[in-house]
């Protein structure tokens, strides 16, 4: 049986793309931002929604 | 300094961080100081978290979730959600056990990964001079809280009257402190606070007491209670002599209820 969420159901509803703000969307091993998409890993249930970094001035 | 140079400087110090190197290095009367700095915090959290249900607890900065951890050991935190952020995946990945409802995320307090108004505490516990833009953090912080939610911070004091007296042993000790990327004293603090829009920022200091290194690793002889006793005298005379300068800083703030232009 595949799992369908790498995270849980409580979990991902709260979380937001850390850079464009945007909710998320399970797939089978990370998330993805449906606006931007960009796409997080989760490790051992452990998301990973770290930011780009800043662009330089 | 440049936003982009403080971030480089911001993921090189949270790498060489280590939760277990840095409480191997405290004697037992620092030891006893961050005892009593989680049971300040816990106690604001309880009291703020007692009417409310199934309260979300965002504990940014949270290391190995050791601050969950402490909730649990002390009976408290029962119907909570304890929500750990934490930028480093080493921190993460050796994460303390914990009974508490929990979720870890590793993410940046610059950018909170969390959706608006999710929040009822946000707690910043000794981790806002490591971040790479503190006015963000705050703005994050106040965007992610519920109206009237509650926002606690912690932070060493850069302006306390030790550091005042003798600014060459802080200099010193500064130069080691590489991951400390901005240094705060009771009025920027509470200033940058009331700068994100929350409602009037409740600052005060703690730690009054500080002694030469070798008294105060003396002070073991005293006992566990004796050490306490110390230092809760040390905090009393301080809030008389000179209330905003303690070693550590204490800040509590509210999201207002109503959205203000």
């Amino acid at each position: 049986m595949t799992q369908p969420s790498p995270v849980s159901p409580e979990l991902l509803t709260l979380l937001v793309c850390p850079n464009c703000g945007s909710a998320l969307r399970a797939r089978e091993t990370d998330l993805e931002c449906y606006a931007c998409h960009r796409a997080y890993p989760v490790k051992e249930g452990i998301p990973s929604l770290l930011p780009d970094p800043p662009k330089g001035r | 300094m440049a936003e982009i140079e403080l971030f480089s400087r911001w993921k090189e110090g949270q790498s060489h961080w280590d939760d277990d190197e840095f409480l191997a290095s405290l004697h037992s009367l620092m030891r006893l100081r961050y005892k009593r700095l989680n049971a300040r915090v816990a106690k604001i959290l309880a009291e703020a978290f007692g009417s409310l249900r199934n309260p979300r607890l965002l504990d940014i900065g949270c290391g190995r979730g050791d601050f969950g951890a402490f909730l649990e050991s002390q009976c408290l935190g029962a119907g909570w959600t304890y929500f750990g952020l934490e930028p480093s995946a080493e921190q993460l990945a050796h994460r303390v056990e914990c009974g508490l409802p929990r979720h870890l995320v590793q993410g940046a307090a610059e950018r909170l990964p969390f959706a608006d108004m999710s929040m009822d505490g946000v707690l910043l516990k000794e981790m806002l001079d490591h971040c790479w833009d503190p006015g963000a953090v705050f703005r994050e912080c106040y965007r992610t809280l519920k109206p009237g939610g509650l926002l606690v911070v912690t932070l060493t004091n850069d302006r306390s009257w030790f550091k005042r007296l003798l600014p060459g042993v802080n200099q010193r000790l500064k130069s080691t402190q590489h991951d400390h990327l901005h240094f705060f004293g009771p009025e920027e603090l509470a200033r940058t606070v009331a700068a994100a829009r929350f409602d009037t920022p409740q600052l005060q200091t703690y730690n009054h007491l500080k002694l030469p290194r070798f008294l105060e690793k003396a002070t073991a002889l005293l006992g566990p209670l004796g050490q306490e006793a110390l230092l809760e005298v040390g905090d009393a005379l301080g809030r008389v002599l000179a209330s905003d300068s303690g070693g550590g800083m204490l800040l509590k703030a509210r999201r207002p209820l109503e959205n203000r232009p």
